[in-house]
Parts: structure tokens; sequence; C-alpha cells
């Protein structure tokens, strides 16, 4: 990699460990945990969208699993955040072969009607299994997490976060960089010739989806330690639609596309908070436009269009 | 009792049917699910009642401008948000119906308030007695309008040249176009055509349950979008059938089972048809390409 | 040397529809040979079968002594038979280079552990087969593209980078399916001298389809004719093209007869 390919991802990375050193505003300081925690599953999602190129429709339910989990255990066993993290992930990573085994023979948009399906499975179970998750109540009182007897604060978690982060954009360019990686990528390309070729379709799908669910699951066990709280309005299609956003509209199949596609898609809709109700409108607007951008060349189109206009302007100053 | 139940879900399940008939349309020309379509009824729920009850005019003009509502509308979306990505993977159009989505849903919010609304009845329904079965005229209204509207669109699907056109250009569309069909404007009046016929739909569903709400749109568009993988997407004679039989699991499902369980049906038969046979009832092989 | 791959009695039928009726033939390992004959003839379902993209309705097809009629394509590709598309199917969103890379692997064993950790083993693996890959492209004629995306290649350079990926398989038996179409006299030169080096220099056996009579006659040493999903002829360049049946099939009865009308 040259030099100025790595000079911005430096830059952001150095302004992401100084900031919640610096920051005083508690809000910020949130936001700022809140940019880390989607980074992470815009990141585990890219392994399964944007890199195998399977549609999922539920990738906040693997994070709410993953919350779930690390509340359950930390409340009943007293775990600590370490194990809560990776059980978490293990049982994300659990549901995610459940879910993968059977159905990733499906295609395309089968594959995301099945997610959507067992999205919503998950929520009415969390739901209405109240003997286990409190229902539409959620499990309050998750303990924090705790290092030699020191209770984690929320810049401390912020740390926590961008360390995992860090480790999963590490793994994920490992990975991509690899046997494994191009077996992934072939595919998304073309899954009949990646057959011919001796790659084995269903390990490598299954494999993605796995480590996909993983990494979600694990950002719910930081999520719940974070919150101290976690319900079933935690983890939405909503949530699920918003991630997946992250990744087309970041760029899907790149190791940062979706790392910025977070930071866009989380503070842009904070800067709208003020319009309250409106703010989904403009969630909305931005999904229609950043796609229209992306994948329908309008950017192209405005700038022909201002090119016109500059060009008439000049013709009449001309004239 | 189970003789009721079936009474129940055919009148539901006929209006899933309309919704799933725009839905498998519009997969058919543009290979993918329109997530807007069920918030696209909602919205035809929403004027027709506001015409009706706001403004205090008829009930059969109020659904008329309903429907020429969402043809509009649903046509404005195609131009604007779909056309420019055709070509584009069909995630990428997914993406840009859920935005739709979430437009629809939070505008009618805005406008109307995010409280239910209540339908007031359109006609006094009589209530009949046949068997130790009952049903009233609403439920009979639905079931003979629905199917009504269903034979009229199979007329126009396989009797009337815009019906042929639309039919190629579902197979495929490139070569559709290099026939002389001008597909911009079938896709368009696919749009259109489903669109009225969400309008109807949502109407319908309102009417039953004398009541409306912003998020009824993504509720009955769940039922809508199971009801056509359960037909077999692309398949018109699919969708009608796949919209009846959810009406009747639905309503069979309430009676034996506790209501939570009910609400999850639709995703349970909706993960077992994908599972079991992914082309539906009526459906073309789609696993392998 | 003996034969490399025996087809015996071959049938393929889809519902009514009979495209290969109890069809037979050698290659010798070793060889180029060629299998041609005119549209709808049943090359391209020979050829789907060979590589395991169909299951014969009868009849066996036998690789290097064993059967192998019935296995997944992927396997064969271990066993040492690939292929090349008659329209050509290349990774398209993926470079040149990773296109070659993704030939290895099925000759290459490392994990995602491996990957993970960036074992000795993985290094060692990526290293070699890297370097094969830009041998291999090198070998071809297409090394200065190595990082370009398969897609941006003209047509010709695509067919040759797809006949790069199958000599990378490690296959023993190259099947290439018209790998001329749409080449013009230049680059069917080109393409002629990168089969005869596949054979030559690196050893591997080479069964094309081909409609350019020219060149199938110039590089094989033996053809096989099929016509309406049967074999009429087979045989050294210059007995097939005085075979009477194989003019009958590709110039009409007519010809034959004498009674050609303007």
């Amino acid at each position: 990699m040259s030099t100025v390919r790595r000079f911005w991802p430096i830059l952001g990375l150095l302004v992401w460990a100084v900031l919640p050193a610096v920051v005083k505003d508690p809000y910020v300081i949130h936001m700022l945990f809140m940019v880390t925690m989607f980074s992470i599953l815009a990141v585990s999602l890219n392994i399964a969208v944007g890199y195998t190129g399977l549609s999922n429709l539920s990738h906040a339910t693997f994070f709410g699993i993953g919350a779930y989990v690390a509340a359950l255990l930390s409340i009943k066993t007293g775990a600590s955040f370490l194990i809560t993290l990776l059980a978490g992930g293990l049982v994300a990573l659990g549901f995610g072969l459940l879910l993968g085994l059977p159905t990733l023979r499906l295609k395309g948009f089968y594959l995301a009607l099945v997610t959507i399906g067992f999205g919503q499975i998950i929520r009415l179970t969390e739901l209405n299994w109240i003997s286990l998750t409190n229902g539409p109540m959620g499990i309050p009182g998750i303990p924090t997490a705790r290092l030699a007897g020191y209770e984690f604060t929320p810049v401390a978690f912020n740390y926590y976060a961008l360390v995992i982060l860090l480790l999963e954009i590490e793994a994920v360019r490992r990975i991509s960089d690899s046997r494994i990686g191009r077996a992934l990528m072939a595919i998304k390309n073309d899954e009949i010739v990646a057959n011919a070729l001796g790659v084995n379709i269903t390990y490598y799908k299954v494999l993605a989806f796995a480590l996909s669910s993983l990494f979600a699951g694990m950002a719910g066990s930081i999520y719940a330690h974070y919150v101290t709280f976690v319900s079933p309005d935690s983890f939405t299609m909503a949530d699920s639609v918003s991630i997946l956003c992250m990744v087309i509209l970041g760029g899907s199949g790149t190791l940062l596309g979706p790392v910025i596609g977070a930071v866009a898609l989380v503070v842009i809709p904070e800067l709208l908070r003020f319009a309250s109700l409106y703010r989904m409108i403009f969630v909305g607007a931005a999904m229609v436009i950043g796609i229209l951008v992306r994948e329908g060349g309008l950017g192209q189109t405005i700038k022909e269009a201002i090119g016109r206009f500059g060009a008439s302007l000049h013709r009449e100053v001309k004239a | 009792m189970i003789f009721q139940q079936v009474i129940n879900g055919l009148t539901l399940g006929t209006t899933y049917s309309l919704l799933a008939l725009g839905y498998s349309m519009i997969f058919g020309v543009l290979s993918f699910i329109n997530f807007a379509h069920g918030d696209i009824a909602m919205v035809g729920a929403y004027v027709a009642w506001y015409c009706f009850v706001g403004l205090r005019r008829g009930f059969i003009p109020s659904c008329l401008l309903a429907m020429l509502a969402c043809a509009v509308l649903g046509v404005t979306m195609e131009k604007v948000g779909y056309m420019p990505i055709r070509r584009a993977p069909r995630l990428a159009a997914v993406i840009a119906s859920l935005g739709f989505s979430f437009i629809l849903a939070t505008g009618v919010q805005v406008i109307w308030g995010t409280q239910p609304q209540q339908m007031p009845p359109v006609i006094d329904a009589v209530t009949y007695r046949v068997l130790g079965v009952t049903f009233n005229s609403i439920q009979m209204g639905v079931v003979v309008l629905s199917i009504v509207i269903m034979g009229l669109l199979q007329l126009l699907i396989h009797r009337t040249k815009v019906g042929m056109a639309l039919r190629a250009t579902a197979i495929d569309r490139d070569t559709a176009g290099l026939m002389g069909i001008n597909i911009n404007n079938i896709i368009s009046f696919t749009f259109a055509l489903g669109s009225v016929l969400a309008a109807i739909s949502g109407i319908m569903v309102a009417v039953y349950y004398g009541a409306l709400y912003p998020s009824m749109g993504g509720v009955i568009g769940t039922k809508g979008f199971t009801a056509v993988v359960l037909g077999g997407a692309g398949s018109i004679p699919g969708a009608m059938v796949g919209g009846i039989l959810m009406g009747l699991i639905e309503s069979l499902a309430g009676t034996f089972m506790p209501s939570e369980v009910r609400d999850a049906v639709a995703f349970l038969v909706l993960i077992l048809v994908l599972l079991i046979k992914p082309s539906g009832l009526f459906g073309r092989e789609m696993v392998k390409e | 040397m003996g034969n490399i791959l025996e087809i015996k009695n071959v049938s393929m039928r889809f519902g009514g529809l009979q495209a290969l009726h109890d069809v037979s033939m050698t290659v010798e390992e070793g060889s180029i040979a060629g299998l041609i004959g005119p549209n709808g003839a049943g090359k391209t379902t020979l050829f789907n079968i060979i590589s395991g993209f169909l299951t014969p309705t009868s009849g066996e097809v036998i690789f290097e002594g064993k059967p192998v009629h019935g296995l997944p394509p992927y396997r064969l590709t271990e066993i040492g038979i690939n292929r090349t598309f008659q329209n050509i199917r290349l990774l398209q969103e993926m470079t040149v280079l990773q296109n070659v890379q993704l030939g290895y692997h099925c000759r290459t064993r490392t994990g995602l552990f491996d990957a993970l950790g960036r074992t000795s083993l993985f290094k060692q693996e990526e290293e070699t087969t890297r370097r094969q890959a830009l041998e291999l492209l090198d070998f071809v004629g297409i090394a200065q593209y190595k990082d370009e995306l398969a897609k941006n290649l003209s047509y010709g350079l695509q067919r040759k980078l797809e006949i790069a990926r199958a000599i990378a398989t490690g296959a023993k038996l190259l099947l290439l399916d018209e790998p001329s179409a749409g080449m013009n006299p230049a680059e069917k030169d080109g393409l002629a001298a990168l089969v005869r080096a596949i054979n030559d220099q690196l050893g591997r056996t080479v069964l094309l389809i081909e409609h350019d009579m020219r060149l199938v006659m110039y590089l094989s040493q033996k053809i096989t004719v099929l016509n309406q999903g049967e074999k009429i002829a087979e045989g050294d360049p210059a007995q097939i093209q005085s075979h009477p049946r194989v003019i009958e099939a590709y110039l009409g009865r007519s010809y034959k007869g004498g009674e050609r009308s303007a």
C-alpha cells in the first residue's frame, strides 16, 4: 500500500483514539461509542454482504443475541466482560450457523426474506419468552465491565470497543487477502465458476455468515455492559436496515468503506435529532439519494447539470 | 367453529391477495421486492379515510381519489428511485425501497399523527347466519369485490395487448424492448396498477378492522410478500392463491394457538416455504440461475 | 502413450430431446484433440458431461483409467480436468492476478486460522501461488495487466486469462470451448501458438471445440466429428477433410448429389 493511501486511515485512527480522551461532553463520548459500535457491525456485515454477496437483513438480530447472552450470563453467573464477549460472539455464531446451514443455498432476495423472517421470530421470542428475557420490559441492571476492580467509564468503553474494531478490521484484512478471501469474492462474482474451480460453496458461505455473526454478537456483549439494559426494541429491523446501508453506501467489499458508512449514518441522523418526528423522513431520503448517487450515477448527472448551467451562464456573459 | 375461521380467513386472505399481486408484478418486471408497497396500501387507506371522514365526501369518490393518489405515488417512486438503478445490483433497489418505506410511514405520521384512527362503518353491516356460520355484508363485499378484481386482472394480463407486453417484459426486459415494447411505459403501468390494487387492499383492511395506523403498511406488507413467496414470486395466480392461503393459515392459527404465536405464523410460513420449496407453489425454479 | 480420456457409449437426453446418442471417443495422453461439428451437434453437451456440469443419461467417462461421470465439477478439477467456457466466465470484479490465483484454490490447503495467524505455511503457500500465477500470466502474455479488473480486459485477452486460470488448476486435461470465437486472424495465430505451447512446454493434454477449420486442422492430431448428437467420423485432419459424411454434415446432402442450385 502506498503512503498516500495509508495517510487518511492513520489520521482517522489518531483522531478516533484521541477524541474520547480530550472531549469532556458525555453526549459526544456516547456518540463516539455508538459510531465505534456500528462500525464493528458494519465491518462484520460486510464479510457476508460485501465480500461474499449474501443478503442479510437481520444483522441487528445477531447483535441482540450477543447482548442478551451477555446480559443473562453476567447477571446470573457474574461472568466477567471478557467471558461474555466470547460467549455472546459464539452464541451469535451458533445462531448464524442455525440460520445459514439450511438457507444459504438460496439466492439473493429469497435469502433476504429468510433473514427478515428469522429476525422477526427471534424478536417475537424475546418479547414473549418472559421467564428468560423479561419480555418487552427488557433486562435492566446488567453489571458494567470491570477490570482489576475498576469499573469501566464511558471513555474506557470507547477504547474497549475501538480495540475490538481494530482487531476485527485486521482480521477482515487478513482474510480478504488470502485464499479464503478470494474464494468468498469468487462466490460473489460467479458461483458456477467458483464451484468449477474447486471452491466449496456451502462451506465458504457458512464460514462468511458465521464470522459475520460472531463479530455482531461480540458487539452485542460490549453494548450490553455499556448501556446496562437490553430490550427487544434495542435491536430492530430498522437497525438491520441501517447497518446494511452503512455497508452499501460506504462501499461494500472494501475494507474501510463500511466504517465511513457507519460514521456518516450515525452522525447525520443525530444532527437531525432536533427534527424529531421528521427525522426518519430524512433518513429515508438519505437512503434513496445515497443509493442513487452510488448506483444510479446521480452525482454525475448533477455535475453535468451544473456544468451545463455554468456553460449557459458563460454564453450569456459573452453575449 | 372451523368454518367460521375459514370465512374470516378467506376475507383477510383476499385482501392479502390484492396486495400480493402488486408485489408479484413488480417483482416480475424489476426482480426485487418493493418494501414500500405495503406502505402504499397504508397511504391509500389514509387518503380514503381523510377524504371520507375529514372532508365528508362519499365513500366511493374517496376510494377513487385514494387509488389515483397511490397510482401517482407508485409511478413517481419508480421514476425517481428505481428507474436510475435498474441495472444495479438488486440489493440497491431493496435499500431504496426501504428508504421510501421510511419516508411514507413517517410522512403519514407527520400529517395525520402517530395514533390509530377510526374508520367508521361504510355500510350498515347486515349479519347473516347460514348453517351456524355467521358472516356480514362487509366480509361478503370484500370477498366478492376482490374476486371480481382478480378476474379482471387475469383478463387484462392474458387478453389485452398491454397484458402481453407486461408478460414479455417480465420474461426478458431487454428482448421485449427490442421487440418494440416501450419498457418504461410498461414498468410505469405495472407500478400504477400495483399501487391501485394496494390502495384497494389497504382500504379493505381498514374497513374490515374499523381502524388504520401508520405502521399497518409494514404489518400487511409482510403478509403480502409472504403470500408472494408462498405462491411463487412473479406468478399472478400464485399471488392470488398465496394471499388466500396466508389469510386462512393466520385465521386458523389464531384459533388453535396463543395469540403471540399467531404473529410469528407468517414468518414461520415464510421460512418453511423457502426451505422446502423456494420457488413457491406456482413459481419457476429460482434457486439456481 | 495411453488414453487419458475415454468416453464410452455416452447418451444424453433432455426430456424429449436426444442431445447425444451413444457417443464413444478417446483422447490420447499428451495430444491435442479436436471436437467439431455443426451447431447443435452436441459438442458443448459433451464438454458439460466431461467437466461434470451434466451427468450422462447412460454411458461412461473414464479419466486415467477411472470412471468419473457424475462427479461434481470441483471434484473433476481436483482430479485434473478443467475447462473454459464458450461465453467467457471470468470473475469480473476480481483482478487478473486474483483470477489466476483462484485457479490454485484446489491445490492449496491453508485455512481460516492460517490466514488469521499468517502462519509460515500460509506465507509460503501465498508466495508460491503468487509467483506461479505471475509466471503463468507471463506465459500467456498478459502479465502487464495483472492488477487490472478482469472485466476491463479486451475480449481476446479475457480468453487468454481464462485459459491461464484453467492451467493454474493443474489440469492434466484442458477442455477449451471455442477458444478462438470472436478473434481476428492475428489473434487466432497467437492462440494457436499458445495452445501448442501449453501442449509442448507444459505437457498438458488439450481437447478443443472449434469452429475455425483451419485452426483445428492445424492444431489437432486427432479430430472427432459430431452431428445431431452422434459421432460420424474420427481420424487425423487429412482423413476428416476427405470424409464423405463430414462433408455431407457441413455442406448438406445436395453437395454430394451434385444437385446444387444457385
